[in-house]
């Protein structure tokens, strides 16, 4: 803090309320989403069977939630929007046995502070609905109106008073597919409730709250993932508490790129918990290529005294009494669920996707593409050793430690290359007048590829590979949503794709250089691939997500004549000593090094 | 058990089921092979539990019959570096421990209760086909690279069969191409039907085939879910791929601007020269026919280009029919059907740089192959 010179130190003052009432929303209320979930949960805790959230322009613009809920009683409206009231607490006893999702009474309070709202409320039982409008923090309007029953509630120009956190939101795509991804984890929660989502007046999502937990999955992954997931129930009980685990989970064929796809719930809460995804990802141990997750859906249902859900603001951590019960249990539920399958019985199945895995793939710490970055050493980068060429690296390691290797330019060119084979299936081995050159072969095909498609998608024609017959291709909600967001990078690259309905869309032709593979499998994976594509920003992020999906991979075995075109293409590059991620693409040893690692002089 | 048999035998029956076993799986038995002796004979099979199972007979000197599984992985390895010499197979019933010996090398493997092994369905239907093995194989080779890897689409990972009173059309398509192949029946098939089943298993039946003595008889069960084809040695189970096919007819364009009809060992010679060009670029080939006139005869120029190495350009002479013509394709899908393609001159039909181009073999009406070309600067 700066006082001005010759001024007194302000007296220290409590804050105005609405001041006060605003730094608490910024703890709740983060974003749209935020909003989205505390107006679910209160939805559900009032015992809705069906609950709609429209948003637009992100949410930012407006949110609309309806349920068909209890409702609340008119007289007791003007209390639900005061900070600490609620109906689902009474005493601090209860706080350690929290059966609903909200408890704090803070939810309508926050919201109020972040932005404008209108409420309409109906308990079925009374003959007229109530209606709250605020605005600004205050309330307008206080009376009757009339509606169904239930409670409707609607957020507009979220944060319009608080620019500091308006600067801080997404675009609305990407604001529109959190509040999806929280959506969707409701609606896998409760699959006894039917949610609807709406985005800008598209529908995203839609189940029908039947109760069926794999008809909720498949409206939010597709028909064929749910199918086949394994159904889970395990109960464990011992001194030491209680705990059951039901669900539905992946058999080892199915698994994803990302951890987005596993849904883990603590007394029917989402919950993001390192440790507990940690124990699912346990039972798979070995099951799964490397540096690919499970997906499923795992209900955790523990005591309400067993849980403190007091622990987080927006109440996404939680706390179990018993923690090692509960991590064991969900190990066990999992892996005894994965021993029972495939039901050796030959029933009907949907062929495996082992091809379709990609090798894991070791990122550094981000890095924006293009900035000069060290030339890697031998001795500085231990983590690009694996275990299993461990003599390998140390020998390399004891090579360096004496001798580093000079420095060169970023940008020039390479000397040329002479193939001599491959390590690993991953890394070529190549010489050149000046020594011996390591070569990752991911990295160095993804820099091959990614000046070949900006130089593509700069010449405004991009080649492109048409399907004999277009193939309507079913997308999750939120690469649905990315897709729309994307509609002219993806023309840009050659993808030429048409809207059907719903979360649809029809493929006509695929980028050239995705042509090797299944026309809707190039289409995900390069939107999976886009979307964990956090490093690089703007036309960059889109032609580096390209360029990582159609690069061969680390594992990929490359015949001499392909190891030779790889390495000649990569001569040819602009800056071949990195990816587009800033990933070094080669190491050199000089033919000096070697002479000196073997005493030579 | 207690058997004898010839280590060539014995290693090439293992090498063919094993193609069954799964690369992993959480049913540890899966990874193993079961070993059945009676009546003069070694049966192996192995399964994936899933979608294949491979069964292999082999002719043994049975002493005491019974039945074990082993891992597939260390006995085949095992019995792969053994001599060429006979192999004894004693089990201890008791410990499940089977010690193997030949010529002078003895291991001891252990084994898993043969009771837990997965059962393999029988596979009984009225309508069983009988078709000539070396038929089979080349209508396999004609279609199966064709399928779709992924299966992002299930239907397309298969081949669809339709079975008519004379002949088996057999179709498999990935997006891109298309490949439609009529197989003659002699004998017939009783009854009209259709399946899908998946390219995977028909890969390793055409790895099974030239051993194959007798025809093969193909039998579908009645709740047509599961194929069985057997070669009389060896069999093959498969799970049917259930779904609707696409109606692939309307995707063979009727009529065409221009026929180029070439050598086959030309155009994949010159294909091959240009793909080496083309493959660190997106493998795109570029075709230009010109027909001849009066003097000179009709040339097909294959040319690739890759900004950074340079290019390729080759000339091979034509007999075009229409006018001039310009088409650029993926080289792989020109290379994978020019390998299968058993005639000396194969005519390629256009209509458009984006419209679909069809190969034939001149000569051979069985076969057609539709592959969509791509869109390029020219």
């Amino acid at each position: 803090m700066s006082v001005p010179a010759g001024a007194a130190w302000p007296r220290i003052r409590l804050l105005p309320p609405e001041v006060a009432a605003r730094i608490a929303a910024g703890e709740v209320i983060e974003r749209p989403a935020s909003v989205v979930k505390e107006l679910i949960e209160n939805a559900l805790d009032a015992g809705a069977r069906t609950v709609e959230v429209a948003i637009e322009g992100g949410g930012c613009e407006r949110i609309r939630v309806r349920d068909d809920g209890c409702g609340i009683p008119a007289d007791q409206l003007a209390d639900a929007f005061e900070r600490h009231a609620t109906s689902k607490l009474r005493d601090e006893h209860d706080l350690f046995a929290v059966r609903t999702l909200g408890f704090r009474g803070e939810a309508l309070a926050a919201i109020v502070a972040a932005g404008d709202v209108e409420l309409v409320t109906r308990p079925a039982a009374d003959p007229v609905a109530a209606l709250a409008r605020y605005r600004d923090g205050r309330r307008e309007r206080l009376g009757g109106a009339g509606a169904a029953a239930g409670t409707s509630i609607e957020v507009r120009d979220l944060f319009a008073a608080l620019p500091a956190r308006r600067r801080f939101l997404r675009a609305p795509q990407a604001e529109a597919r959190a509040v999806a991804q929280v959506v969707q984890a409701y609606a896998l929660a409760r699959p006894d409730v039917s949610f609807r989502l709406s985005v800008d007046g598209r529908a995203a999502l839609v189940t029908d709250g039947a109760g069926d937990a794999r008809a909720a999955f498949a409206a939010v992954h597709g028909e064929a993932r749910a199918r086949a997931l394994l159904a889970v129930d395990h109960e464990r009980a011992g001194e030491d508490g209680r705990v059951r685990v039901q669900g539905l989970v992946g058999p080892p064929a199915e698994h994803q790129a990302s951890r987005r796809a596993l849904y883990l719930f603590a007394n029917g809460r989402s919950v993001v918990s390192r440790p507990l995804t940690h124990a699912v990802e346990e039972a798979y141990h070995a099951l799964l290529p490397a540096g690919r997750h499970p997906i499923g859906i795992l209900q955790i249902e523990v005591p309400p005294d067993e849980i403190d859900v007091n622990v987080h603001p927006t109440k996404a951590e939680v706390r179990f009494r018993h923690e090692r019960l509960v991590y064991a249990a969900l190990a066990t539920a999992v892996r005894e669920t994965l021993r029972g399958a495939p039901a050796p019985g030959w029933t009907p199945a949907v062929p495996g996707d082992q091809q379709r895995w990609e090798a894991a793939r070791v990122l550094l710490a981000p890095r924006p593409a293009g900035l000069p970055v060290a030339r890697p050493s031998f001795g500085v980068s231990p983590e690009g050793s694996r275990p299993d060429v461990e003599g390998h690296a140390s020998v390399a390691g004891d090579m360096a430690a004496g001798h580093g290797q000079e420095p060169l330019p970023l940008s020039e060119r390479l000397p040329a290359l002479r193939a001599l084979g491959q390590v690993d299936a991953t890394y070529l081995v190549a010489e050149a007048p000046d020594g011996l050159y390591l070569v990752d072969q991911h990295a160095a095909h993804e820099r091959v590829l990614y000046e070949r498609i900006a130089a593509a998608r700069a010449s405004g024609r991009p080649e492109r590979q048409p399907l004999l017959a277009p193939v309507v291709v079913a997308l999750p909600v939120a690469q649905a949503l990315l897709v729309g967001q994307q509609e002219e990078a993806l023309a840009a690259f050659g993808f030429e794709l048409d809207a059907a309905d719903g979360r649809a869309v029809i493929v006509r032709a695929v980028p050239a250089v995705l042509a090797d593979r299944d026309p809707a499998a190039a289409l995900l994976a390069y939107l999976d691939r886009f979307e964990r594509e956090t490093r690089l920003s703007g036309p960059d992020r889109a032609v580096a997500s390209l360029a990582c999906r159609a690069a061969v991979m680390a594992g990929d075995r490359l015949d001499l004549e392909q190891q030779r075109a790889l390495l000649r293409a990569l001569e040819a590059t602009e800056t071949p000593q990195t990816c587009p991620h800033g990933r070094p693409t080669l190491l050199h040893v000089s033919s000096e090094a070697l002479a000196r690692s073997f005493g030579r002089r | 058990m207690r058997v004898a048999c010839q280590q060539d035998q014995l290693h090439r029956g293992l090498s063919a089921v094993s193609r069954a076993v799964p690369a992993r799986s959480v049913l540890p038995i899966t990874q193993h092979v079961l070993v059945e002796a009676d009546e003069g004979r070694i049966k192996l099979s192995a399964t994936d539990a899933e979608t294949i199972a491979i069964t292999y007979t082999i002719p043994a000197t049975v002493a005491q019959s019974g039945a074990i599984t082993m891992p597939s992985r260390l006995l085949s390895d095992f019995v792969a570096t053994l001599p060429r010499d006979e192999i004894e197979m004693n089990l201890a019933e008791r410990s499940r421990q089977v010690s193997l010996s030949c010529a002078r090398n003895a291991a001891s493997i252990g084994g898993m209760d043969p009771d837990e092994f997965p059962p393999i369905p029988p596979v009984e239907g009225s309508g069983a086909i009988a078709i000539e093995a070396d038929r089979l194989r080349q209508a396999l080779d004609h279609v199966v690279f064709a399928a779709a890897t992924d299966d992002s689409r299930p239907v397309l990972t298969g081949v669809h069969f339709a079975i008519g009173a004379a002949s088996i059309r057999l179709a498999a398509a990935d997006g891109f191409r298309l490949a439609v192949y009529e197989l003659e029946l002699p004998a017939g098939a009783p009854q009209e039907r259709e399946v899908i089943v998946p390219a995977r298993a028909l890969g390793e039946l055409a790895r099974l085939l030239p051993e194959a003595e007798q025809p093969v008889t193909m039998t579908v069960n009645a709740a047509q879910t599961q194929v069985l084809f057997d070669l009389g040695h060896a069999t093959l189970v498969a799970n049917l791929i259930q779904g609707t096919f696409p109606n692939y007819q309307q995707l063979i364009p009727a009529s065409s601007a221009t026929r180029t009809e070439v050598s086959v060992g030309e155009f994949r010679q010159e294909t091959r020269l240009a793909s080496v060009f083309a493959r660190d670029g997106s493998g795109i080939v570029r075709l230009t026919a010109t027909p001849g006139d009066a003097g000179s005869p009709g040339r097909l120029l294959v040319t690739a280009r890759a900004e950074e190495v340079g290019n390729n350009e080759g000339e091979i002479d034509a007999i075009i029919a229409g006018e001039e013509a310009k088409i650029a394709f993926n080289s792989r899908y020109l290379i994978e059907v020019l390998n299968v393609i058993t005639t000396d001159r194969v005519a390629i039909e256009t209509s458009s740089p984006s419209a679909p181009g069809v190969l034939r073999p001149v000569g051979d009406d069985r076969y057609v192959h539709v592959v969509m070309p791509m869109f390029v600067q020219w």
